[in-house]
């Protein structure tokens, strides 16, 4: 069930209204209703692994208790990496069974023997990916005794399963949301406000934006060759700007529909595409899961190589970025990406670099000159990288950077309509001059006269009627 | 070591990796209140004490941190220790 379709609107009324009047007499009801919903709504998604993700939850819940009990030792540790292998295995069975498959057959073949690269017909569970690492972040806190372990399997379950979270983040960490679960939640209009303009600027980048330039960047990818290089070029632009608008959209209705329960999900974006360098992009861009990858890959490798100076620093972000790239799918172009997000990060780690905040004011009207032409840069660099996410192939890929390069053709063979071009447009500048708050719609927060922000709601809400209607799929799903 | 000798130090070696001292060494003071202290600076704001203070600190303490008062024991505890 789509966020952006009319099914998840009777369904997320039905919850709404349940849980406000029915359950709202204790904390233990509304969990019931939580989880029941949570997983009926994992159920209409993806019925085929429901089981199977119930069970591996159950098991990980009963591994938190298991570690938690056992005195520091060996016998603890075995129960930990017992979980990491469970977790990791699942994963690397669904998701990358027959990358490694075809990888072990074309080095066997190097070596002289004529195999054939078969493959397994593997079906991938919805929201594998987030929900792994939740479980890993989870058993790793436990192990190291960051967080106590959940006493409540009902409590586990609703952190595991709970649907504005669960196909596509944001990783939510055990100890800020099981809290938030254990007392009765109060019905607070300005919350619910909140949450309502947040999931209404979700849909405009979704549905507005990110739908419609799905067809466009389709004809710029899928026919690079009849294209020259400006369109190309703008092809990978503009894919960026898709991807962003369609994960933001997600994270923003899914922060959204979570507020109109009474829960406080993680932030997931801080206007990335404002980012003045790489790690300044990279600490604004898919937060939950850059975080877990610093917390749980960077730092425990960084302070385990603090010793070996420059090297160690340069193995350790080069590792955290090829796990941010392979995260993404079993794809050499994900590898690439990885690879790529490492070498640019690298020299400004060395220079101490990514420990320089942003450098402009977040409530100053525009960027100085400078800090535009490091913006500008940054877009078209992280465009350019991007679009390896969109490519099938790193010949695909190659293709296109050789297109952007060498094409002799400059003239512009696929032009955005207005229609497209203005929202993009508003929404660049709506979240400039919002960057310093929670989301962009926070309108409530401006000095803006109630009269205009009023305009502002139903413009959008009619641009999101006029526009719906496709139910298009949400980008991440398929990492 | 005197927790007296010890806050300026740490001071001064936090200030030293973030490029700033726009910070009160309060007890309570925590990551999140300091500019630029996040979850990447911090093993570099770590390596920095460690060499400060000539001391080695283990994963497990480094997670267990909570804030400036916990930090400013940490290394105390270092010193007692030795």
């Amino acid at each position: 069930m789509l966020f952006n379709s009319g099914a998840f609107l009777v369904f997320m009324l039905t919850v709404w209204v349940v849980y406000w009047t029915i359950a709202a007499r204790s904390a233990k009801f509304q969990n019931i209703v939580l989880l029941a919903a949570s997983l009926v709504f994992y159920g209409l998604s993806d019925l085929r692994f429901l089981v199977l993700l119930l069970v591996s939850a159950l098991v990980n819940y009963g591994l938190g208790s298991r570690i938690s009990a056992m005195p520091e030792g060996k016998g603890r540790s075995r129960w930990f990496w017992l979980g990491v292998v469970l977790n990791l295995g699942t994963l690397i069975y669904f998701k990358y069974f027959n990358f490694f498959l075809a990888g072990v057959v074309q080095l066997l073949n190097s070596f002289g023997l004529e195999l054939e690269p078969g493959t397994l017909v593997v079906l991938l569970p919805l929201g594998i990916s987030f929900y792994t690492f939740q479980m890993l972040g989870y058993l790793i806190d436990v192990q190291h005794e960051e967080t106590g372990p959940c006493r409540d399997p009902l409590h586990f379950l609703t952190y595991v399963f709970y649907f504005p979270k669960m196909l596509a983040g944001p990783i939510e960490r055990a100890q800020r949301f099981l809290p938030q679960i254990a007392v009765t939640r109060v019905l607070d209009p300005q919350l619910m406000g909140d949450g309502m303009r947040q999931v209404l600027w979700g849909l405009f980048a979704k549905v507005v934006i990110a739908d419609d330039l799905n067809e466009h960047v389709n004809a710029v990818f899928d026919n690079h060759t009849e294209h020259g290089s400006i369109t190309l070029l703008f092809g990978v632009m503009l894919y960026l700007i898709q991807i962003y608008c369609d994960f933001s959209g997600y994270s923003n209705i899914a922060l959204g529909v979570s507020k109109l329960l009474g829960i406080r999900l993680m932030l997931n974006f801080a206007y990335p595409l404002f980012g003045t360098n790489i790690s300044d992009f990279w600490r604004k861009w898919h937060i939950s899961l850059t975080t877990w990858m610093i917390d749980y890959v960077f730092t425990p490798l960084s302070f385990i190589l603090r010793d070996k100076g420059k090297a160690g620093l340069v193995v350790s972000i080069s590792v955290t970025f090829l796990a941010v790239g392979i995260w993404h799918g079993a794809n050499w172009t994900y590898v690439l990406f990885g690879v790529l997000q490492s070498v640019y990060f690298i020299p400004l780690a060395l220079s101490q670099g990514i420990n320089k905040a942003s450098g402009y004011s977040l409530t100053s009207t525009l960027p100085t000159f400078g800090q535009a032409w490091r913006i500008i840069s940054m877009f078209v660099l992280m465009s350019l990288t991007f679009g390896l996410l969109r490519a099938t192939s790193l010949d695909h890929a190659a293709a296109i950077a050789s297109g952007i390069l060498h094409s002799p053709h400059t003239a512009v063979t696929k032009w955005i309509p207005l229609s497209i071009m203005v929202p993009i447009i508003v929404l660049v500048l709506v979240e400039w001059m919002q960057r310093s708050k929670e989301h962009a719609f926070q309108l409530d927060l401006t000095k803006w006269p109630a009269l205009v922000r009023y305009a502002a709601y139903l413009v959008i809400v009619e641009l999101v009627l006029w526009k719906s209607g496709k139910e298009a799929d949400f980008i991440y799903f398929q990492f | 070591m005197e927790r007296e000798e010890l806050v300026p130090r740490i001071q001064r070696s936090v200030s030293a990796v973030l490029g700033h001292a726009n910070f009160e060494m309060r007890d309570d003071l925590t990551a999140a209140d300091v500019e630029g202290w996040d979850s990447l600076t911090h093993m570099s704001i770590i390596t920095g004490l460690e060499k400060e203070f000539n001391v080695k600190f283990k994963l497990k303490e480094i997670n267990k941190l909570k804030n400036m008062g916990s930090l400013i024991e940490l290394i105390q505890s270092k010193f007692a220790a030795a």
